[in-house]
């Protein structure tokens, strides 16, 4: 119940759903492609992690095929032949 | 600039939803729900960057996971007590192109109802790759993308790497069914180019970018070639930021660390360390941790001797209480109970504060 209030108060100072002050521009491009994470209005908004991804609630429907062809294992990247290291 | 912001000053507006926030973290804090982990599948990579907060080897000295370990952890300790579809799973390295059971294991996740995603550096991410990845229900991809061709292979000591990056990111942007987005490590000798950066990435379809800044971890400890001045660090602020009023490009500033007058203006959200809080890892030796690049002094556990649910709901004590963190240069500032004392990944290993972005500003 604290956190609806919370976030009812932050919305009330323009730190609303997505936390933004900073609304993108009308004309830019929002991604349909970009499923973005649900907010649950009582929970934090996600940051976004240094090392994480783009974070999305879960597609039944991600699957692009069947799901019995990736179980091929890929070929072992034992040396990458375009490997270049300098030592400086 | 004239409009630039003062970036050590907080009008009245953003100390209130400072302090709204900081009762909603408070909260969140106490209810501890996961919602991102990482697994760190592999050390091996086939890049030697040298900004590389892994410190990652072509031949790792750590062995690889094995798969059937994280699925003992995640079907008998975790997803009896979550929601699947809540829980963000990155598959982390080293370079996860590298693993040949990548899409095993995606395939084994998305079975089980989690959602989870990949951060690469690409060389390796041919058409055939990603069509895989996506048959085996890939989420979320990110790309390191670290600047324009000299200086990418530069840092990534490979002069192949710059092109497959955008090549693998123009696939994955025109293929447009899994979320994304290009992540640029900033150098100094990157600040004066980023709006040349950023009309590269929109011209070749890029709609999704996030920044960090080098911070002193890793390789970088010792790279004095790729920090920041402050005074580029609030360059790369104001550039964020008018990029985001712009509108042009999804660009956001990453996790990090607080920014005072910049918070909500150069990410969506106002910042909060997540790790420990929504978000743990599990490393490839088995540790348990917060994210992957925080210190090993600050593992909770390890998945081969430790429940990982008992871990995560009763232990996490340094990074759910941080007032052990209000010392040094912390002990007296007043933003301390907006920022908690920073990112635990830039805690050193007693605990004293590598770098406060807010005092860059």
């Amino acid at each position: 119940m604290k956190y609806k209030v919370l976030a009812t108060m932050m919305a009330v100072l323009g730190f609303g759903a997505s936390c933004s002050s900073t609304r993108q521009h009308k004309g830019a491009e929002q991604p349909e492609e970009q499923p973005a994470a649900q907010q649950d209005t009582v929970e934090m908004p996600q940051i976004r992690l240094m090392y994480g991804v783009p974070p999305v609630v879960f597609r039944e429907e991600a699957l692009k095929t069947t799901p019995e062809q990736p179980e091929q294992a890929q070929p072992e990247q034992t040396e990458n032949p375009l490997k270049v290291i300098d030592n400086q | 600039m004239a409009n630039d912001l003062n970036g050590r000053r907080l009008g009245l507006r953003k100390r209130l939803g400072l302090e709204l926030f900081a009762q909603l973290y408070k909260h969140t804090v106490e209810e501890h729900p996961l919602r991102t982990l990482f697994w760190e599948c592999t050390l091996r990579c086939n890049l030697n960057c040298r900004h590389c907060g892994s410190d990652c080897r072509a031949e790792a000295t750590v062995p690889d996971m094995p798969l059937e370990d994280l699925l003992r952890v995640v079907d008998e300790q975790i997803t009896p007590h979550v929601n699947p579809h809540k829980v963000m799973v990155v598959i982390s390295g080293g370079e996860v192109l590298v693993r040949k059971d990548l899409e095993r294991a995606g395939l084994e996740l998305y079975r089980r109802g989690y959602p989870w995603g990949i951060v690469t550096n690409a060389l390796a991410l041919t058409p055939e790759r990603f069509e895989s990845l996506l048959r085996a229900g890939l989420h979320s991809i990110s790309v390191s993308f670290d600047g324009f061709e000299e200086q990418h292979n530069y840092i990534r000591r490979n002069p192949h790497s710059y092109q497959r990056a955008l090549d693998a990111l123009r696939m994955i942007a025109a293929d447009g069914t899994v979320a994304y987005d290009a992540v640029t490590c900033v150098t100094g000798a990157l600040v004066p180019r980023l709006n040349e950066m950023k009309e590269l990435l929109i011209a070749n379809g890029i709609k999704h970018w996030r920044i960090f800044t080098i911070f002193p971890v890793g390789r970088a400890a010792d790279d004095p070639t790729l920090r920041l001045t402050d005074e580029q660090f609030r360059e790369v602020m104001e550039f964020i930021r008018r990029t985001r009023r712009e509108g042009r490009i999804d660009l956001t500033y990453a996790c990090e660390g607080f920014l005072g007058g910049y918070e909500t203006e150069v990410r969506d959200s106002f910042y909060y360390c997540s790790a420990g809080v929504t978000t743990a890892s599990i490393r490839v030796d088995g540790a348990i941790s917060g994210c992957t690049s925080i210190r090993s002094n600050f593992d909770q556990g390890n998945i081969y001797r430790d429940n990982f649910w008992e871990v995560w709901s009763s232990r996490y004590e340094p990074f759910r209480d941080r007032s052990w963190a209000r010392r040094d240069e912390c002990a007296d500032c007043r933003m301390f109970r907006y920022c908690q004392g920073g990112g635990m990944h830039l805690r050193d290993e007693e605990g004293r504060l590598l770098m406060c972005h807010y005092k860059r500003l």
